[in-house]
């Protein structure tokens, strides 16, 4: 499916392991909420590679499930989860309801912390950490759905089991990416949990296969296409304090062609995160059968217009002539007919009117493409259009929805990533941006 | 859509001493009228249906007679006897399946009074394709339109002189769209262009222009406030004259240097649409010494939902100043110093700015390149694209409504209404690598693309005279 679903601003309280808190959250959303069938206990097929897709710590992925099932139902416009099965304890208040239907575009699809408990049948959710936007009104909510799937999730819990590794990985396997482009190979990404960086700090790394090759190979698992894996930290301390107690919020975007992570604690105001996606191919498919690409931030805020990193200037793709991991410039459409005056670069005043017509009530935003001009012998002007952001002058309002239906949010620095015209009820970066 | 195209049509005259910029008025005109079908709606000292400009016309031309006559041109005796006249007068064509080498502008150089032939200079060194049904007409040559040409008569006394009553030379051309927007190609007077001793001298706008709009009169002008792209004439103000340069800019037009030029049209006979290229045969020692352009009609690829009025399509691009001499040069940039500009018609109901929206860099990054800010297409670097082995192209939109002002001046500015929107795609061009021969051709089989210049590519067929 290549709808996206969101978590928006799921709260993560003080706890004394954020980074595995992290892993058990990435692993019930993209195995169950984005990839998941009716199979209640292993993420839905596909989900990770089918042969040692994961590498966790022990009892990761399965402590802390208080109970699952298939009988779920909700009402539209109510923020209420109710069971036929009238299984829900009590005790369930405060912890995680992971909902899904198997090849939902619905993005109820999500996971909610129960705030009130009724009846054994029956609990209120805090429905703005997903739902749909309600009819009207526009914000979140639950819609009309019977035999729903999910599973109840104590978080803490699991993140209580301890044994973090600096090789703890997730194999993500995008199985659009074939919708997107024809002929595709669904892609992979490695999420290393990385405890390396400085020699100690915690990171994600990334790891891309444009082919999805993870196996066994040569005696040892891996990839065949592997790009170099990226770890990226702007101020240094890898992304921050995951390692020791701490919180924060955490926010995804994805679909089966994309993820996109921002990740802020309470301790550091600054962000870490990541946007992997399948861009639209642009080169003719025998010679780029499988683009995918990558770009990750960390103690920082997602920029636009720093050349040097992100999407103007850190976005990275495997090369198939070489099979080098090549790092590309995001290229955008500029307005203001020359070829300086980026819309990143523009500021409030006089020319605001360029970028919002008042006679349509719609904003002029670009695309972006994926160049490496400067290369010697491997220029190459666009080899792939991102799907999955856009960009705006940043002096329109933070969280602005854009688009004839919503769907982009200007999340900031002018940077637009999907969304579901849902209008937000607080701040999406409560942890900073 | 079918692209006609025509192919390095050498004006007369001198090297370095011509009148390039009038020819481009008269050259354009019966292109569009011979091979892309416009129809005349009104003019004023432009009347290119009488007897002084068109001597015929007609539907059966066949081209390439075999053997040593490839070259002749045969149209049937009984709607015209081909006489010595003939030579050095233009033959205009357009090919029913050859679009992008048998039309266009072809000078006639010799005829054959045994076979009712022309000999043309076919400005190739192909042979044309055999070809029969082939629409065509005879124009006199431009040296007779530059002896009567009028662009000094002004009209009124007030506001945008160059309309009504006023002499110079100008038309409205209806396009062969199916929404039959038109086109006025004007030369514009010396009271409205500020050139008679006000300052600047360089006046509102290029000497001549060409707008796009509708409700043309039968003296060849669009109205004030009327649906159309001519500052000056919509505000019905000259805007160029001292104390007042806010409309500087705000019409544009094509607009060569006053060197020899070799003429380079693209046209859809569907849409209408034009794209209009001059190359000086010895380009001056100058910034700006690679030509002029001009680009007019209905963008391609147009956003949705369309706009409530079918003026709001339309764009122009062209020289929009005298400050270079004429010169503007062939390039994508068109904010004010350079030139060159862009009207549309805004949402707003008046003239609006219009650009080429590029691809460049998010933000920040040059890469030691060949022209002005060194965008990605000028990289040192670029080359051959090493997925496909050819030059890599991108297709460019059009913007409207991101400019407050087009004038190079600064005076009086953020007078155009601010209403950014897309209008779609370029018709024709591309935008590539930089570093590609000036007017050379794409070196695949079908030499299927030409480069201009700063990475401007149009679709392109066969080989091309050095």
């Amino acid at each position: 499916m290549l709808t996206a679903k969101f978590l928006r601003a799921h709260t993560m309280p003080t706890n004394p392991n954020p980074w595995l808190w992290l892993k058990r959250l990435m692993w019930e959303f993209w195995g169950f909420c984005v990839n998941g069938d009716n199979g209640l206990a292993n993420p839905g097929f596909g989900a990770f590679a089918a042969v040692s897709g994961t590498q966790l710590p022990v009892n990761l992925t399965t402590a802390g499930l208080l109970d699952s099932g298939s009988d779920g139902f909700t009402a539209v416009g109510e923020p209420f989860f109710n069971t036929v099965s009238q299984n829900i304890s009590s005790s369930y208040v405060g912890k995680w309801v992971v909902m899904w239907q198997s090849g939902s575009n619905s993005t109820d699809d999500s996971i909610y912390q129960i705030t009130q408990w009724f009846n054994s049948g029956s609990v209120r959710l805090n429905v703005f950490t997903g739902g749909t936007p309600y009819t009207g009104s526009l914000h979140p909510s639950l819609t009309t759905r019977n035999n729903i799937n999910y599973r109840i999730v104590d978080f803490a819990a699991a993140a209580a089991v301890g044994g973090s590794l600096n090789s703890d990985y997730m194999i993500l396997q995008f199985n659009d990416a074939g919708t997107v482009n024809p002929g595709q190979a669904s892609s992979q990404l490695k999420v290393r949990f990385a405890l390396d960086y400085n020699g100690s700090d915690p990171i994600i790394g990334l790891t891309m296969s444009p082919s999805g090759s993870w196996g066994l190979h040569s005696g040892s698992y891996g990839f065949t296409d592997p790009t170099s894996e990226l770890e990226h930290s702007s101020n240094g301390g890898g992304w921050g304090s995951l390692q020791s107690a701490g919180s924060g919020y955490i926010s995804f975007w994805a679909a089966s062609d994309f993820f996109i992570m921002h990740l802020a604690t309470t301790q550091n105001f600054h962000s870490n995160g990541f946007h992997v996606e399948i861009p639209q191919r642009l080169y003719p498919q025998v010679d780029d059968p499988n683009p995918i690409m990558m770009m990750e931030w960390g103690q920082d805020t997602p920029s636009q217009t720093d050349s040097s990193q992100m999407y103007a200037g850190g976005l990275y793709m495997h090369n198939p002539p070489d099979r080098s991991t090549m790092l590309y410039y995001g290229m955008g459409r500029r307005f203001f007919a020359n070829d300086q005056n980026a819309v990143g670069g523009q500021t409030n005043g006089r020319l605001n009117g360029a970028f919002f017509n008042t006679y349509q009530n719609n904003f002029l935003f670009t695309d972006a493409v994926l160049c490496n001009p400067q290369t010697p012998g491997q220029y190459q002007l666009a080899r792939a259009r991102m799907r999955r952001a856009r960009f705006i002058a940043p002096i329109i309002p933070q969280f602005q929805r854009i688009g004839n239906n919503g769907e982009w949010l200007h999340v900031i620095n002018g940077i637009m990533w999907p969304w579901d015209n849902t209008l937000l009820s607080y701040n999406l970066f409560l942890g900073g941006t | 859509m079918t692209l006609h195209t025509c192919r390095d049509f050498l004006e007369t005259g001198v090297t370095l001493s011509n009148s390039s910029w009038v020819y481009a008025q008269y050259l354009t005109a019966i292109f569009l009228i011979g091979t892309l079908n416009y129809v005349i709606v009104g003019q004023t000292n432009f009347n290119l249906a009488s007897a002084t400009y068109l001597k015929a016309s007609g539907n059966t031309a066949s081209i390439n007679q075999g053997g040593n006559d490839v070259y002749a041109v045969a149209v049937p005796a009984g709607t015209y006897v081909v006489s010595a006249a003939d030579i050095s007068r233009i033959l205009v064509l357009k090919s029913p399946g050859n679009g992008m080498v048998n039309s266009g502008l072809f000078r006639i150089t010799g005829i054959n009074t045994t076979n009712n032939w022309f000999y043309i200079n076919y400005r190739s060194g192909n042979v044309p394709p055999v070809e029969s049904g082939v629409q065509w007409s005879v124009y006199e040559n431009e040296l007779v339109f530059y002896g009567n040409v009028n662009y000094t008569g002004n009209g009124s006394s007030t506001g945008y002189t160059g309309q009504g009553t006023a002499t110079q030379s100008r038309i409205i051309l209806q396009s062969p769209s199916s929404i039959s927007w038109q086109v006025r190609i004007a030369f514009e007077n010396s009271v409205d262009t500020g050139a008679n001793g006000t300052s600047p001298s360089s006046g509102f706008s290029a000497g001549a222009t060409m707008t796009v709009g509708y409700g043309g009169t039968v003296a060849g002008d669009f109205t004030p406030g009327g649906q159309h792209t001519h500052g000056p004439l919509f505000f019905n103000n000259r805007g160029g004259v001292a104390g007042n340069y806010s409309l500087l800019g705000t019409s544009v037009g094509f607009f060569p240097a006053d060197n020899q030029c070799r003429h380079y049209y693209w046209g859809d006979d569907s849409t209408g649409s034009f794209f209009g290229a001059a190359r000086p045969v010895v380009p001056t020692v100058s910034t700006f010494s690679n030509g002029s352009m001009v680009h007019f009609g209905l963008p391609e690829d147009e956003e949705l939902p369309l706009p409530p009025h079918n003026a709001q399509r339309l764009f122009v691009m062209g020289a929009n100043t005298l400050t270079n001499g004429g010169n503007n040069g062939i390039y994508f940039q068109g904010d004010p110093p350079a030139g060159r500009g862009g009207m549309a018609f805004g949402l707003s109901n008046q003239p609006i700015s219009c650009i080429y929206s590029l691809y460049n860099p998010l933000f920040g990054n040059t890469f030691g390149g060949t022209s002005g800010n060194n965008p990605a297409r000028s990289s040192l670097n670029a080359g051959d694209n090493q997925y496909t082995a050819s030059t890599e192209l991108l297709p460019v939109d059009l913007v409207a409504g991101t400019m407050d002002y087009m004038n190079g001046y600064g005076f009086n500015a953020e007078i155009l209404i601010l209403e950014g929107r897309r209008l779609g795609r370029a018709p024709f061009l591309r935008m590539g690598r930089t570093n590609y021969g000036y007017f050379q051709v794409s070196t695949d089989p079908n030499n299927s693309w030409l480069h201009l210049n700063d990475g401007i590519y149009l679709p392109w067929q066969g080989a091309i005279l050095p």
